[in-house]
């Protein structure tokens, strides 16, 4: 059985047991994997990994096949342990020769209406407050950007910072509202093993 | 060590991971500290995600732009984001040139009909306007024809050419005029007071129906006049019902005084008068009243 087969085939008992050995509680051990995951994605992604994805869940499987085996020994971060593992990964990416991937940035209409759609539901979701100021954060043009969000921060009594970061953490709930909506039957992580 | 790190790298470096343009030795302590340090992780989550917006926006420079489209749009989680950025930029950044006055902006948030809360409010607001103006339609209809004067059918204004001929056709014959005149109604009314005079006979003699306790009775006066005046009146049958004398003309050739109504009920009566000069008595004329 080659290499690449055997990583395929990774069985449903080595992903749960990966769970168990990242937090007993399943809830925080799916988030913690998550999370995990977009740590290797955004770094093999800024290294100029065009498989990005790929690797990240290579380099998961990889973790997930030796979790048997460390589990009882490794002391530490076990998130650190993923970025060792996903080094290696890397490295023989690298040595491989890979097409240049191409990125598609147009969208077809209908996951444009798709997304609008769940934009409009998401931002309902929203409390008052986090609507309000979502829109008037994004109510800026390219000029009037800076200014008004300096307008904005002076009426919250807030420093432009903070309302940044307010602001963002309210896109980033939209993100994820809008991710669920579009695709509610997923569910990850128990979705990607197999 | 995790809050040092945070302390390390600024927003722009942050940026520059983003992007693909950090140095071996950058990237490498920034890797570690995305791993050890939650907050830190936190700030390039969020990055990424303003990255994706600033690119919508068109606020990146062109280096910038080419970088994003090389080095960054290298996932697909991350193309989703470039979706969502776009969709958020075209839902609001078009209501920028209308409020940037934040009083304004506020107000214009609250009252911003794309809502849902506003289409429903707006959509039942018409249904219940309809209502009312349906009902105050229908309530003026019926007030209207409530007050309605029956409806007069107006002979036609044009004359015809010949009306005799229009109104009785040749073949008809003339009509007879059969319906007989109706019996004319006795002169009543609620009188309480009479004027008679001596040459209306009995048959002539006005008909009154008695109201109130006494009936004022005016009687006209023929030359000779007496200094005073006696009346009687009786009934048909000649029983006296009321007298009464030494009464003086009112004015000029008027005579005037009061019967009880209880002592005429119904019937004829005549009213005698008699003219007092002195001892001298003389009948001044008869006078004659019914009573239903």
């Amino acid at each position: 059985m080659s290499a690449a087969k055997q990583l395929r085939d990774l069985e449903q008992s080595d992903f749960d047991r990966l769970l168990n050995w990242l937090d007993e509680d399943r809830e925080r051990a799916g988030l913690l994997y998550e999370r995990i995951r977009w740590r290797l994605v955004t770094i093999l992604a800024s290294r100029g990994c065009t498989l990005a994805d790929e690797l990240a869940d290579e380099t998961i499987d990889r973790v997930a096949r030796r979790v048997a085996d460390i589990e009882q020994i490794y002391a530490g971060d076990k998130a650190i342990y993923f970025l060792g593992v996903m080094n290696n990964v890397h490295h023989e990416y690298l040595r491989r020769p890979v097409a240049p991937r191409l990125v598609d940035t147009s969208e077809n209409v209908e996951t444009r209406e798709q997304i609008h759609g769940c934009l409009d539901n998401c931002l309902d979701r929203l409390a008052p407050y986090s609507r309000q100021l979502i829109e008037r954060y994004y109510a800026a043009d390219k000029k009037a950007k800076i200014d008004l969000r300096k307008v904005i921060a002076r009426e919250l009594g807030i420093k432009p910072a903070t309302l940044r970061l307010r602001a963002l953490r309210i896109r980033e709930k939209l993100q994820t509202c809008i991710e669920k909506c579009m695709n509610p039957s997923e569910a990850r992580p128990l979705g990607r093993a197999g | 060590m995790a809050a040092a790190n945070q302390q390390t790298f600024s927003d722009e470096t942050i940026r520059r991971f983003l992007l693909g343009g950090l140095n071996a030795t950058e990237q490498s302590g920034f890797e570690h500290s995305l791993f050890i340090d939650e907050a830190f992780e936190e700030r390039v989550r969020l990055a990424e995600l303003e990255l994706s917006d600033d690119y919508t926006a068109n606020r990146l420079s062109h280096a910038e732009r080419n970088l994003f489209r090389q080095r960054f749009l290298l996932t697909s989680d991350r193309e989703t984001k470039l979706h969502v950025s776009k969709a958020l930029h075209d839902n609001f950044a078009d209501r920028t040139s209308i409020a940037r006055s934040g009083s304004w902006q506020t107000l214009t948030g609250l009252f911003d009909f794309r809502r849902h809360a506003w289409k429903y409010a707006f959509a039942t607001l018409t249904f219940i306007l309809l209502l009312l103006a349906t009902a105050l339609l229908v309530r003026k209809e019926r007030a209207h024809l409530v007050n309605l004067p029956p409806r007069r059918v107006l002979p036609k204004p044009s004359a015809s050419a010949n009306p005799q001929r229009a109104n009785h056709p040749p073949d008809s014959g003339a009509p007879t005029h059969n319906e007989s005149s109706p019996i004319l109604p006795l002169h009543e009314g609620l009188t309480t007071s009479i004027v008679l005079d001596a040459a209306t006979p009995l048959e002539s003699a006005p008909t009154i129906s008695t109201s109130g306790e006494v009936l004022t009775v005016q009687l006209m006066l023929d030359e000779p006049l007496a200094e005073s005046y006696a009346v009687n009146v009786t009934t048909a049958g000649g029983e006296s019902v009321f007298a009464a004398d030494a009464l003086t003309r009112t004015e000029g050739t008027t005579l005037g005084f009061d019967v009880p109504t209880s002592s005429i009920k119904s019937g004829n009566f005549q009213i005698a008068l008699t003219g007092v000069d002195g001892e001298v008595k003389r009948a001044a004329g008869t006078y004659y009243l019914r009573v239903r």
